[in-house]
């Protein structure tokens, strides 16, 4: 196989664990910052 | 007798088509029951499987989360507004707007992964689409948690990090500037991956502007002669050798049918004219037999080249009286 027939490298995507992880965060950040400025408001 | 069981009514195509191949190949319990010539039921699975997108489609509810969760912040905003705060309308709607903002260019992000043909050779610059919508997010978290909520800087930057963590985990940062397709030292192989990363923009191009085009017979003939483009660019790779025979197709005719394209599509919005059409038609049939012409000679310097070889290693087995 010569050097331009090997295809572009992708890049990897996170392993599920940390996906989830990721997700977690991401609900809580932006559903616990909604939530607050819905029920505590300034 | 018994009869085979019925087959399921909802399936789809792509189901089908093992079920059909068993039939062709007669060894499925249906085979009895068919009364379609095999030759059409060869060329329904042939265009079967030609039709079938090459790409998948981006999963449906992918990015759908980022739409959803801020939903407190939207009744948050109209009880402001309500209430008679316009302050804190405007902090809740900057808030919003900014949530909304990256849920549309992750989702935009996501479907142009799936859906993009991926250049083989070239190095084009994107928008980061995903990276954005993550750091309108991030944004948007972090206006909230100050204007809205009342939290202190600290805070609210720890709250935006958080999210742009998370959004990072679950959805992935675009690298910035492609890598290349391939790395190498060797200056000659340089050249090659050069001079193949431009005609390739060329294709781009040239598909992009048949995007445009509104007669379709027009555009899927600038359409296939892209097809024959990528094949010959294929072959070049597999062989570098052949860029110095492939050079004027890629230098001539590749930037010949694009501003000729390009030229057609312009005037076309302009002035609708048959003949304008016509002359666009026996320009495209030039290049396509050109294109063909061009596949074919490459193929058969290969096939001269493993003739030499062949005659080479007989020789050379006839000289060491093996054969």
């Amino acid at each position: 196989m010569s050097d331009l027939q090997r295809p572009p490298a992708q890049p990897p995507r996170p392993a599920l664990m940390l996906r989830l992880l990721g997700s977690a965060l991401l609900v809580s950040s932006v559903y616990l910052v909604s939530c607050q400025a819905l029920f505590f408001p300034v | 007798m018994t009869m085979p069981p019925k087959p399921p009514r909802d399936v789809r195509l792509n189901e089908l088509l093992p079920l059909v191949r068993s039939m062709v190949a007669g060894t499925s319990a249906y085979a009895p029951l068919m009364k379609i010539p095999h030759t059409a039921l060869r060329a329904l699975v042939q265009g079967a499987q030609e039709t079938q997108p090459r790409v998948q489609p981006p999963p449906l509810l992918a990015g759908a989360l980022l739409w959803v969760l801020p939903t407190p912040l939207l009744f948050a905003a109209m009880i402001a507004l309500g209430t008679g705060h316009l302050d804190r309308f405007l902090a809740d709607a900057a808030g919003l707007g900014l949530f909304m903002a990256g849920a549309w260019l992750t989702r935009r992000g996501i479907r142009a992964a799936y859906v993009r043909q991926q250049p083989r050779f070239a190095r084009l610059w994107r928008w980061p689409l995903k990276t954005l919508g993550g750091l309108a997010t991030a944004l948007g978290v972090g206006v909230t948690a100050a204007f809205s909520v009342g939290q202190g800087p600290a805070i609210s930057l720890a709250f935006a990090a958080v999210a742009a963590l998370g959004f990072h985990l679950t959805y992935g940062f675009e690298s910035l500037g492609r890598p290349r397709a391939f790395w190498s030292g060797d200056e000659r192989l340089r050249k090659v991956a050069d001079a193949l990363a431009e005609a390739e923009g060329r294709l781009l191009d040239l598909e992009q502007t048949a995007a445009a085009m509104a007669n379709p017979e027009l555009k899927a003939r600038v359409l296939r002669i892209s097809a024959q483009g990528r094949g010959i660019l294929e072959q070049i790779a597999d062989r570098p050798t052949d860029l110095y025979r492939a050079r004027k197709f890629l230098n001539v005719y590749l930037e010949g049918v694009q501003q000729v394209a390009e030229g057609y599509a312009r005037t076309h919005r302009l002035a609708d004219s048959r003949e304008l059409e016509q002359n666009f038609r026996n320009v495209l049939v030039t290049v396509e037999q050109v294109f063909e012409e061009q596949r074919q000679k490459l193929l058969r310097t290969d096939v001269l080249d493993l003739d030499v070889q062949i005659e080479v290693l007989k020789k050379q087995l006839d000289r060491e009286g093996i054969a």
